[in-house]
């Protein structure tokens, strides 16, 4: 799947994740630009404000020295204003104070003999704001102009070290990183958690889907939040739905084939004798009668591989089987033993009884007095139906024969023929197969592998 | 023998009726669910041939309420849905036997002769009882390997005398199951038949209980 040019994850559970992930980080980094960016301001604030408070003490120290008149009659270099850094050789924390922004009066003691360079702008921090000072050190550098009654103006420059006022700005952003670290892996797994519990429901219908496809639920059961009930709702009246359809199919199927049949008895009994019209009808109702058995089995088996959610367990279906053939060949006085394993066919319950039936009904006819049926899974997802009887049995060439639609190896006994080629259609609309063989009780050996629920 | 046919289709329930009177049975006939109900409910049938798709009842419904109110005669199931399903649901409902449609009568007549003989106890087509031999799937009687010249009458009432053999059967259980529903049960010709019949047969063969009916062979 893609959005674009970008590929999209088909996971819904990763593609929100992804989403919510990337929009998280993106928060996080521009609310660390804003962060530091706030503090950095707010500490250059403080920052210039101490220099401002230097500048002022300065002006305070030199004001004493000023005449009544407010003019310069001979001024001192002003005392310490209370910063030892300005005593500190090269230490970054540097004033001077000049007379207009030629002549320099006096600088501190730190200053060593260098001189700051006075700018422009009459007053504010210098325009290039961070710069190197003397000793190669990065100052920051307040400037205050002060007009005197003589027209002349004193000048003062505050510089300070921001040495520090960086490596606070550094250590800001670097806690800030860390936290925000902290902070997006405990939103990434709070994220996570989100979606993982607010995926739950899907995760629980797409389980319950999956029993309903395997055959193991009827439909979608459970609690399911308000904004998924509707949809499992809809899916569950859909299922409900396809069986509707399915049985009506059925019905529709069953209908037609006694709609079809009663007439067909009638024509067959109606052509009753010997002359040759009357068997060339009763040999046509006969193929008439085969077609309709041959499409209607066709088209139930299909009608019912639509069908979502059918399963069926084998034990009772053998077991009305067996107790139906017993009954009906009872003259023959069968014994009928089963071994059947616990064991739920993924199919119709209708399907299962035709291929069984048939190949019950065929080894009851065949046998002498024996037949067995026997079920076991193989695998995960198929089983094998062997039914085996001590009748005659056939050779490889007629068990060839025999799976061939409408063939039939013996007329003497009752029956279309279809069975076998029925129960071999039916096997392979559930992709599964049919085998015949000799039996070890002598006579034939079926083996039907079909589909189970794992 | 007496024999009731439910079917709901005209044609074939005549077809079935001509060919099993020409089999020897006596038929009645019934053209829906809760008429072949009553009938069945109420006539002593030796057999019943049900077909499942009936109107006002089906023929399961019909077969279950039988097999509820007691009613064992053995049932033949005619039936157009011949899944296993179908199958098996008829004979859990108590059928003895099914016949899919479309059907060749000749196969309808054999599984509706096992029924019966089966139902009498007797395994196999050919009934005996001393030199007398009924074989039911030809419609004939030989008495030593002879052929014995039998009316319809003559050959249902021995037929019936042979299936239930060793028992006391009386005149008017004869008269119920030789003769249909519409037939004058105080008439003598019961009499009249079983007096022909000892006639063709080796003597003391047919023996009358006085006060209880007839009785062929040999004693219960």
């Amino acid at each position: 799947m893609k959005l674009g040019n970008l590929p999209v994850p088909n996971s819904l559970a990763l593609r929100l994740f992804l989403s919510s992930a990337a929009l998280m980080a993106i928060g996080l980094i521009v609310s660390g630009f804003i962060l530091t960016s706030l503090y950095s301001k707010s500490v250059r604030d403080a920052f210039d404000q101490q220099l401002e408070a230097y500048a002022n003490a300065l002006i305070g120290a030199l004001s004493t020295q000023l005449s009544a008149r407010g003019e310069a009659v001979s001024l001192s270099p002003p005392e310490n204003i209370g910063e030892a850094r300005f005593l500190e050789p090269l230490s970054g924390w540097y004033w001077q104070i000049g007379e207009g922004q030629d002549s320099v009066l006096f600088t501190s003691d730190s200053l060593i003999g260098s001189n700051l360079d006075f700018v422009e702008a009459e007053s504010g921090i210098r325009p290039d704001n961070d710069h190197q000072g003397p000793g190669g050190e990065s100052i920051r550098q307040l400037q205050r102009s002060y007009g005197l009654a003589n027209g002349k103006n004193l000048v003062i420059a505050v510089t300070g070290n921001v040495t520090e006022l960086n490596q606070s700005i550094a250590d800001f952003r670097s806690n800030l990183m860390v936290t925000f670290f902290v902070f997006a892996a405990f939103l990434a797994m709070a994220i996570y958690l989100q979606i993982r519990l607010g995926l739950r429901p899907m995760e629980r219908i797409s389980r319950a889907l999956r029993d309903v496809q395997a055959g193991r639920s009827q439909k979608i059961v459970g609690k399911f939040p308000s904004e998924i009930l509707p949809v499992v709702d809809e899916i569950n009246g859909l299922i409900v739905a396809n069986k509707g359809v399915v049985e009506r199919a059925r019905t529709h199927v069953g209908n037609l084939a006694h709609a079809l049949k009663t007439p067909l008895s009638v024509i067959a009994n109606e052509a009753d004798g010997a002359d040759i019209k009357d068997k060339k009808i009763s040999e046509q109702v006969t193929v008439a009668r085969d077609q309709v058995n041959h499409y209607l089995s066709r088209a139930r088996s299909a009608a019912g591989l639509v069908a979502v959610g059918t399963a069926t367990p084998i034990t009772p279906v053998v077991d009305s089987l067996v107790r139906a053939m017993e009954k009906i060949y009872q003259e023959k006085n069968l014994s009928i033993s089963t071994k059947i394993d616990d064991i739920t066919f993924r199919g119709e319950k209708q399907d299962l009884e035709e291929v069984a039936g048939n190949l019950i009904d065929n080894a009851s006819k065949w046998s002498t007095s024996k037949v067995v049926v026997h079920a076991e899974k193989v695998s995960k997802v198929q089983w094998i139906l062997t039914v085996e009887d001590d009748g005659p049995g056939m050779t490889a060439e007629q068990c060839k024969q025999a799976l061939k639609r409408g063939k039939r190896l013996d007329e003497t006994v009752a029956g279309s023929g279809l069975g076998l080629s029925i129960v071999v259609e039916t096997a392979n609309l559930y992709t599964g197969n049919m085998k015949l063989e000799r039996s070890e009780l002598g006579g034939l050996k079926a083996q039907l592998t079909l589909p189970c629920v794992a | 023998m007496r024999v009731l046919v439910v079917e709901d289709e005209p044609d074939l329930n005549r077809q079935l009726k001509q060919a099993l009177e020409d089999a020897g049975y006596v038929v009645d006939t019934a053209t829906d669910g809760e008429e072949g109900h009553f009938l069945g409910d109420t006539e002593p049938y030796d057999a019943v041939v049900l077909d499942v798709g009936l109107p006002t009842m089906d023929g399961i419904s019909v077969l279950e309420a039988w097999r509820r109110e007691g009613r064992t005669m053995p049932v033949l199931l005619l039936t157009a849905r011949d899944r296993w399903s179908d199958k098996v649901q008829g004979i859990d409902a108590g059928a003895d036997d099914y016949v899919a449609k479309p059907f060749h009568m000749e196969e309808v007549l054999a599984r509706l002769r096992a029924l019966v003989r089966r139902a009498a106890g007797h395994s196999s087509n050919e009934i005996t009882c001393g030199p007398v031999q009924l074989d039911t799937k030809g419609n004939r009687v030989m008495i030593d390997g002879m052929s014995l010249k039998l009316t319809a009458h003559e050959y249902r009432t021995l037929s019936y005398l042979m299936h239930h053999q060793g028992k006391v059967i009386s005149r008017t259980e004869l008269t119920e199951h030789l003769y249909d529903q519409d037939f004058d049960r105080d008439s003598n010709t019961i009499e009249v038949f079983v007096g022909r019949l000892r006639k063709k047969l080796p003597d003391g063969l047919i023996e009358t209980v006085r006060g209880l009916g007839y009785r062929m062979g040999q004693a219960e």
